[in-house]
């Protein structure tokens, strides 16, 4: 069972890929708002060295923000096309819970430009002011995250269906 | 004239038919029955006037057999449209054949349907040689998502359009315009189910193609972002090349769905966000003459519509009530100082403005056919003066209407009479082809493939977003 795992929701793009429950390529780099040049390149060059036909993933599980969109929908794009032409279960996540598990932190702000973060308040993804925020702040200048995803993290995400809306996203529509 | 497939129940009244008409030491229709081989005729009210044997070597690819047309009905194209329906029934990939050096009449029809010769058979016919001809098909997706239309066709590299999906986003009608990131988010959502529709229609599956085409620029990065994205996800998961076109390309080709290129040649494109006369002495090759220094066509008959209360997008509104007004009001033609060739559109739209707050804060009546009118003539004289400038330069041979205000149907006769008056070539696409469509860009696409263009990359990284791309 080989598993997919992209998440270009933040300034980062965040990947791994496993075999049944082993991990055999995973990475953590700086997108610089480049998701789209950047992220199916990427997923190519690692299924190419480790030795994996782009026929035989069997999962994909995206991020699905909250975020900016620019990002979001890199990875959404690519999902949607996987679920039209191959037999790949494509599944979202909430990139806020993925990176609390990442990270081990209780509370995860993502960067949303302007003094803001996305945040989780009462269960609820929204912005509020960065300053309002007492968690860790994820954004472009920050290193602090895990370069290796155990399949640990990933089982215990909550998938929901590609078919549901992304997650909360500046200005989304209702 | 009708062609149709020969019926099973026919097959016995073909033999006696072809013994009858046919000098062949060996009847073809003693071996048709057996599995692959398919006979199409054309007949009259009366008689079978002619036939096409292909024979089905697997699938996709076909040989010709035998192809024949009645003394009597000869010079009468039969012979064409007997391929033409072939080839318009079939999946098709491949198609062979072989013809007798001295029937040059069958080697010229098979070179005007693009068929080219691979190897020659020396002596095969006593002393005369075998020519053996080929021709391949190719099956491209095209997708389109520059602006608000998601849009996805599949084109045979023939140039025939198998399908051709159009989504027109309706949700920016609450807007005034097009809101780049809200058009960005429909895409995404819309792509998938446009695509698989294209798919069925052509009936073809997503195994049997061979290029993915995606418009790479002029566009909203945004939007464009979602098709090429997606165009380089099925390229990857299909293994098969990505074709990035020029979307003022895919507007300028959406004419050779009906017509073929004479060059040299002027287009004129105009739409929502361009106005040019482009300059082609060869396929792909193309210099801008003329455009415009501010506001394209599309835009100001938009903005027109929309000073007169017609909503968005209101163009084709404007195009219809001018029709039942006069050219009364004299609205200016601007002229731009340090380029002749140069057009502008801001002033003409500023007078329409103007005009209409003014008779508004007098509280009179508004004469919205004769405005209508009087703003598209203004519009067309622009063009006119334009494109008779840059057919003074130079022998064309063709001009070419293309981009989304090629709808308009006043636009479409002022060039079609200048075209008539120089006694050259006119020619705009059919409707569903003038606005922004799939279909235009698989067109581009077989353009490229047909001139072995270099564009065409298996190296993903290489297919980017150009929002600002301009013809070159």
């Amino acid at each position: 069972m080989i598993t997919l795992l992209i998440d270009t929701a933040t300034d980062f793009l965040i990947y791994a890929l496993f075999k049944d429950e082993e991990v055999i390529d995973s990475f953590v780099v700086a997108a610089e708002k480049k998701h789209s040049d950047t992220a199916l390149y990427m997923i190519q060059n690692s299924l190419i060295k480790k030795g994996i036909k782009q026929n035989e993933i069997d999962r994909m599980y995206i991020g699905g923000g909250p975020g900016s969109y620019s990002g979001i929908r890199i990875a959404r794009t690519i999902a949607k096309m996987l679920q039209l032409v191959s037999t790949t279960e494509c599944y979202q996540f909430s990139t806020i819970a993925f990176l609390q598990l990442l990270t081990g932190e209780s509370q995860i702000g993502l960067h949303a430009g302007k003094n803001q973060v996305y945040a989780q308040v009462e269960g609820c993804d929204q912005i509020i002011q960065r300053d309002q925020f007492q968690g860790m702040v994820i954004d472009s200048g920050c290193g602090q995250l895990p370069q290796k995803i155990s399949y640990e993290v990933v089982s215990q995400l909550m998938l929901v269906d590609l078919a549901e809306q992304p997650y909360y996203v500046k200005g989304a529509l209702a | 004239m009708r062609i149709r497939r020969l019926l099973d129940r026919e097959m016995s009244c073909f033999q006696l038919f072809e013994r009858q008409y046919t000098k062949e030491q060996f009847c073809i229709a003693s071996f048709i029955e057996s599995y692959g081989y398919h006979v199409y005729v054309s007949e009259d009210d009366v008689q079978w006037t002619g036939y096409l044997v292909v024979h089905e070597l697997d699938e996709g690819i076909f040989d010709i057999i035998h192809i024949m047309v009645l003394p009597q009905y000869r010079r009468q194209q039969i012979a064409s449209e007997l391929i033409r329906y072939f080839e318009k029934n079939q999946y098709i990939k491949n198609i062979t054949l072989e013809v007798d050096t001295v029937n040059e009449n069958a080697f010229h029809l098979y070179q005007k349907h693009g068929f080219y010769t691979t190897a020659v058979r020396k002596n095969y016919y006593e002393k005369r040689n075998g020519v053996l001809m080929n021709k391949k098909m190719d099956y491209i997706l095209a997708i389109e998502t520059s602006c608000d239309e998601t849009a996805a066709a599949v084109v045979r590299s023939d140039f025939r359009i198998l399908s051709n999906v159009i989504h027109t986003q309706e949700v920016h009608e609450q807007f005034g315009g097009v809101v780049p990131e809200v058009a960005s988010r429909e895409h995404v959502e819309k792509l998938p189910h446009i695509i698989e529709q294209a798919m069925q229609e052509a009936g073809i599956s997503y195994h049997q193609l061979d290029y993915i085409a995606v418009t790479n620029g002029p566009g909203l990065a945004g939007s464009l972002m979602i098709g090429v994205e997606a165009a380089k996800t099925l390229g990857w998961q299909l293994d098969i090349p990505v074709i990035p076109i020029n979307h003022m390309a895919g507007h300028i080709y959406a004419n050779r769905a009906n017509t073929a290129f004479s060059y040299p040649l002027l287009a004129v494109t105009i739409s929502g966000g361009h106005t040019e006369i482009v300059e082609m002495c060869d396929d792909e090759q193309f210099t801008i003459l003329s455009q415009t220094h501010d506001d394209a066509i599309g835009e100001v008959y938009d903005k027109v519509a929309r000073i007169l209360g017609l909503g968005y997008p209101g163009g084709p509104k404007v195009a219809t009530l001018a029709q039942n007004g006069e050219h009364i009001h004299k609205f200016p033609i601007a002229r731009v100082k340090e380029d002749v060739y140069g057009m502008s559109f801001s002033g003409l739209k500023t007078a329409v403005i103007n005009y209409v707050h003014t008779k508004k804060q007098r509280d009179e009546a508004i004469d919205i056919e004769n405005i209508a009118c009087s703003f598209q003539q203004t519009v067309i004289q622009t063009l006119d003066e334009k494109l008779r400038l840059c057919l003074s330069q130079k022998e064309y041979k063709q001009i070419l209407l293309a981009g989304g205000v090629s709808a308009n149907k006043e636009i479409q006769n002022c060039l079609k009479k200048i075209a008539e008056e120089k006694e050259i070539k006119f020619s705009v696409p059919e409707q569903q082809l003038c606005t922004d469509n799939a279909a235009m860009i698989g067109l581009a696409a077989c353009v490229k493939l047909a001139n072995n263009m270099s564009e065409i990359s298996e190296n993903m990284e290489k297919i980017r977003i150009k929002p600002g791309l301009v013809l070159q």
